[in-house]
């Protein structure tokens, strides 16, 4: 629903309503636009049909407008009144209908005293739809109230157009609503009458003058209000208007645009939009020029495609006639029967960052079957592409539609083999405190005695590490124990890993002793050290620590902020309450913590003697690039081909002249992307988000704009 | 399991948080830009998602470019096949100079920050070979929807004239790097969407990791050459074994930082830890240093 004003259209007979009804409707699409005369019709709609449309066009008078459920514009145009009645006198005696009114079987003198009078202040002064005939409406309204009533609405009007300024009028309206500046346009629907009718005698004019005398003067005021309202409104500050509103959004071509002109469209001279079976098309208006402004600067060479959507003989397209800023366009149909023409279009630089198409038929070629007051051209026009060839500089393009987007991969993927290896190992609870909270504890790991012999040869590392004694650490130790390699390839923690980085390549193994005088790591999180964030939903690293010591409040533990992997952010360096929401982890020795790349930690300091030591892993997700060098490893130590995967000594990233594509390589591929496979499990971002589209229209929320037509 | 205390929860609106801006150019950057006259090549980039270096390398020496590459993808050794030459900096210096141009390296760290050698590429393209679907080269790496920082950027220099129709000619989607996706299986073999590339040889094209882009079907006789190179941020992965190299080939300081030789992050055993290494890491995520002109 458009949250844009409708505008109403109060339509009063014979003031050349027919024709500002074909140029409104010029302006608006055509499911947009309600025409009806049939109270019976309007009172069916239901409010929200109503709001629909953005214009309504209607004899009902001003209550149809104050009916609509969003307050509109509204427009109304007057006429001289005894024009006005002549026209509708002649309207009535041209139908010649049997049981059509007495006046219209007499001449204008006598008839003027039977015709309904005061029609323009009674239609504007209504508050009920106005059936038809409206002017057997209610007329015990005296006339003051009448004309305070009409006049009042007129002047609530937003365009108070006048017939004989019907050129100047439609200048108001354009630029009221910021259309482009309009072309002389004829008159349609209009009795063809030499004035001579007019003449009365003086005794019937001075009748006439009396029986609409509030008319007469609604009309004065009129003409008045409409002076004065064309003062404001200059014909040049309205162009200069428009053009800044199109210039606005006025990019470079690049590739390709089409605008369709089916929709709403800037430019002047088109009737409303029509449906045919080859599509809405708009046809050129009955003064056989229309054109389109399009907000684009064209190359200096680019080609343009005319689609014809429909054409009342074939040869009325070839009559067709085109210029683009003011240069003619040769174009040509591809093969004898083409709907589509096709030209080469020359832009003198500076090209002007307007593209005006200017579209002319000859007469000759306009709808041999519309009336000579409906004289429409007989070419329908779908859209207009313009192409262009060749790198082509500029700015900004739209980008192409969402509807062109490969569906993204899930956050989480389970394929079918994790899945297997969380029933078997009872991971499920892990995983989903991992999910959730963004860190998990398995207890009991690894036995007392292999947690002895790690933390023997991690104190022995650490003493011959070059890394200072305050942040006393070992660099990988995968080639001083085959401990150490079968930690890394524990089949829980890869599970672990495989489900949060799509396929775990080892980033990092270091083993680490903290004490008393160790600084406590403010919080952060791991993924920084990678990448920037906002991070994507997807997680690139997965952190473990073995616990070789227990970890509580005096031994000193790693901290907590649950649920912050959500954030995708990195926490503020120094705030306060941030770091208070972080909760210590308490786990016994041999228990092995998993965090998050995206969870937000830190250490909390040790208070009690000696010191505590761990071992960390870091898993990547293996478009990533590890922080220790694996590659002169002891080929012993990495004489397993699944220990040389996971450590991305062998896979479809190291590739060499001499290297062919091997099996595990599509595993690690199938990581990277994180696609889901038949059989696996994809789940949300978060435990409560259920709908994957919505949660990737989110993800991709701003970058939704259309494909390149033009509204 | 997660600890004794109860976690107090965020909501994610109460969690204040530090963000990276996606382009950060730093001051030395934009001086380079400045002397380099890349600020037009580098709002292209930024807002259509490719831009073109005409005259990258002067015609006068582009035959003998030509020449040196298709003589390369000759000899190739045990490839899979001749159309394709990996690690092209191994076997000659003057595909390494081509590099380490400071033209390249600017834009490459603008997008990459301290953009690192992912690979290069010699290809041959003549009328056997199928069109390349619409893709997104950061596919390479990581799953979709992608980050707005950019990780990927590709250059391809080429040695023969780039038409519009026939040539068998590189085209993009402009812009399509804004959606941070990859195109729907239905749209990769629409080459209709792409704006093809019609630039003369020796011609440098560079486009981000994210923008769409494909190959043409070549018709006209003969093959057209090409070298394409990957820049990354340092810790992504090279799509090809970057240290094959011997490091007494690597002429240069640039070139060794470049080809990941001296940039601290993959350390052996025992190394020492590189001095600054935390202010390097800021640097390669993108964080804005002083002075530094920060863009959506």
């Amino acid at each position: 629903m458009s949250h844009e004003r409708p505008l109403c259209f109060v339509h009063i007979p014979k003031t050349s309503g027919a024709g500002i009804r074909a140029y409104l409707s010029s302006k608006f699409a055509l499911d947009e636009t309600l025409i009806t005369d049939s109270p019976g019709d309007f009172r069916s709609l239901s409010r929200d049909r109503l709001s629909e449309f953005r214009l309504i066009c209607t004899h009902l008078g001003p209550a149809a407008a104050d009916a609509l459920p969003m307050p509109p514009s509204t427009v109304t145009f007057l006429r001289e009144p005894l024009a006005r009645s002549y026209s509708w006198f002649r309207n009535v005696q041209r139908r010649g209908e049997p049981d059509g009114p007495e006046y219209s079987r007499r001449a204008f003198e006598e008839a003027v005293d039977l015709m309904p009078a005061n029609v323009m202040a009674r239609s504007l002064a209504a508050d009920e739809l106005l059936p038809l005939p409206f002017w057997l409406a209610d007329g015990r309204m005296g006339d003051d109230e009448l004309f305070d009533r009409a006049l009042a609405r007129l002047e609530g009007c937003d365009v108070i157009g006048l017939v004989e300024r019907h050129h100047e009028s439609l200048q108001l309206l354009a630029d009221r609503f910021g259309w482009a500046p309009p072309a002389p346009m004829p008159m349609i629907n209009a009795c063809r009458h030499n004035g001579a009718g007019l003449c009365l005698s003086p005794e019937g004019r001075r009748g006439f003058e009396e029986r609409n005398a509030v008319d007469l003067e609604l009309y004065a005021r009129a003409i008045e209000l409409f002076r004065r309202r064309l003062r404001i409104s200059r014909p040049a500050t309205a162009r200069t208007r428009y053009e800044a509103r199109v210039i606005e959004r006025s990019r470079p071509l690049v590739g390709r645009h089409s605008a369709d002109l089916g929709v709403p469209i800037n430019g002047d001279g088109w009737t409303a939009a029509a449906v045919t079976e080859f599509g809405t098309v708009r046809m050129i208006g009955p003064s056989g020029q229309a054109h389109l402004d399009l907000a684009m600067g064209l190359p200096p060479m680019c080609t343009l495609d005319v689609h014809i959507g429909l054409a009342v003989v074939d040869s009325s397209i070839d009559s067709l006639r085109v210029t683009v800023n003011g240069e003619p366009v040769v174009l040509h149909r591809a093969y004898e029967g083409a709907r589509v023409l096709t030209g080469d279009v020359h832009t003198p630089r500076p090209a002007p960052l307007i593209t005006r198409i200017l579209f002319e038929q000859s007469q000759s070629a306009a709808n041999p079957w519309a009336g000579e007051s409906e004289r429409q051209v007989g070419v329908g026009i779908e859209s207009v592409t313009f192409s262009t060839v060749g790198k082509a500089t500029g700015t900004t393009h739209r980008p192409p539609s969402v509807d062109m987007l490969y569906r993204p991969s899930p956050p989480w993927v389970l394929q079918p083999s994790i899945i297997e290896r969380f029933d078997e190992l009872d991971l499920w609870d892990r995983f989903d405190e991992l999910r959730t909270d963004g860190y998990t504890t398995i207890p009991d790991f690894i036995d007392p005695d292999t947690v002895d012999r790690i933390r023997s040869i991690v104190c022995s590392e650490a003493q011959r590490s070059v890394r200072p004694i305050e942040h006393a650490s070992t660099w990988s130790l995968l080639h001083r124990d085959p401990v150490f390699v079968s930690i890394m390839m524990d089949p829980r923690q890869l599970a672990l890993a495989d489900a949060s980085v799509g396929f775990g390549q080892l980033g990092y193994q270091a083993g680490i002793l903290r004490d008393a005088d160790c600084y406590p790591l403010s919080l952060h999180a791991e993924q920084s050290g990678w990448l920037p964030s906002p991070y994507s939903m997807h997680q690139h690293l997965l952190v473990t620590l073995l616990s070789l010591d227990d970890l509580d409040d005096d031994n000193g533990c790693t901290t907590f902020v649950p649920g912050s992997h959500f954030s995708r952010m990195d926490p503020p360096q120094g705030d306060e309450e941030t770091a208070r929401s972080a909760v210590r982890l308490r786990a016994p020795r041999g228990s092995l913590t998993c965090w998050l790349g995206g969870t937000w930690h830190g250490t909390h300091p040790r208070s009690a003697p000696g010191r505590r030591a761990g071992l960390h892993h870091i898993f990547m997700r293996p478009g990533l690039r590890p922080i220790q060098d694996y590659q002169h490893l002891p080929p012993a130590v990495v004489a397993d081909p699944e220990v040389r995967l996971r450590l991305g000594l062998q896979d479809h990233l190291v590739r060499d002249e001499s290297r062919r594509f091997e099996s595990g390589d599509l595993r690690v591929a199938a990581g990277m992307r994180g696609f889901a496979s038949e059989g696996s499990i994809s789940l949300p971002w978060r435990p409560d988000d259920v709908d994957l589209d919505a949660m990737f229209a989110a993800e991709l929320g701003g970058n939704t704009s259309s494909s390149g037509s033009e509204r | 399991m997660n600890g004794l205390d109860a976690p107090p929860r965020f909501t994610l609106a109460e969690m204040p948080t530090a963000v990276t801006p996606t382009w950060a150019l730093s001051p030395a950057l934009i001086e380079r830009f400045d002397q380099l006259d890349l600020w037009d090549r580098f709002d292209e980039l930024r807002t259509d998602g490719y831009t073109a270096i005409e005259g990258f390398v002067p015609h006068h020496e582009v035959d003998d470019l030509r020449e040196l590459v298709v003589s390369e993808l000759r000899s190739t050794n045990g490839a899979h096949d001749r159309r394709r030459r990996d690690g092209l900096y191994s076997v000659h210096r003057r595909f390494r100079e081509l590099l380490v141009d400071p033209r390249q390296l600017a834009l490459a760290d603008a997008v990459c920050t301290e953009a690192q050698v992912a690979g290069q590429s010699a290809t041959w393209r003549d009328n056997s070979c199928a069109a390349i679907p619409l893709h997104a080269d950061v596919a390479r790496w990581l799953p979709a929807p992608y980050s707005h920082h950019h990780m990927v950027m590709a250059t391809v220099l080429t040695l023969d004239d780039f038409r519009p129709v026939g040539s068998g000619a590189t085209g993009v989607v402009p812009s399509s790097h804004l959606l941070c996706a990859d195109p729907a299986p239905e749209m990769r073999l629409r080459h209709d969407l792409l704006t093809r590339c019609a630039v003369a040889a020796g011609t440098l094209l560079c486009w981000l990791g994210t923008t769409w882009h494909g190959t043409m079907p070549r018709r006209d006789p003969g093959g057209r050459v090409s070298i394409q190179t990957f820049w990354t941020r340092p810790f992504m992965r090279p799509y090809e074994n970057v240290w094959q190299i011997a490091d007494d080939q690597l002429e240069s300081d640039e070139l060794r930082r470049r080809l990941r030789r001296s940039d601290g992050i993959q350390r052996s055993s025992d190394a020492p830890p590189t001095d600054g290494h935390a202010r390097e890491v800021e640097v390669w995520r993108g964080h804005p240093v002083p002075g530094a002109l920060v863009l959506p």
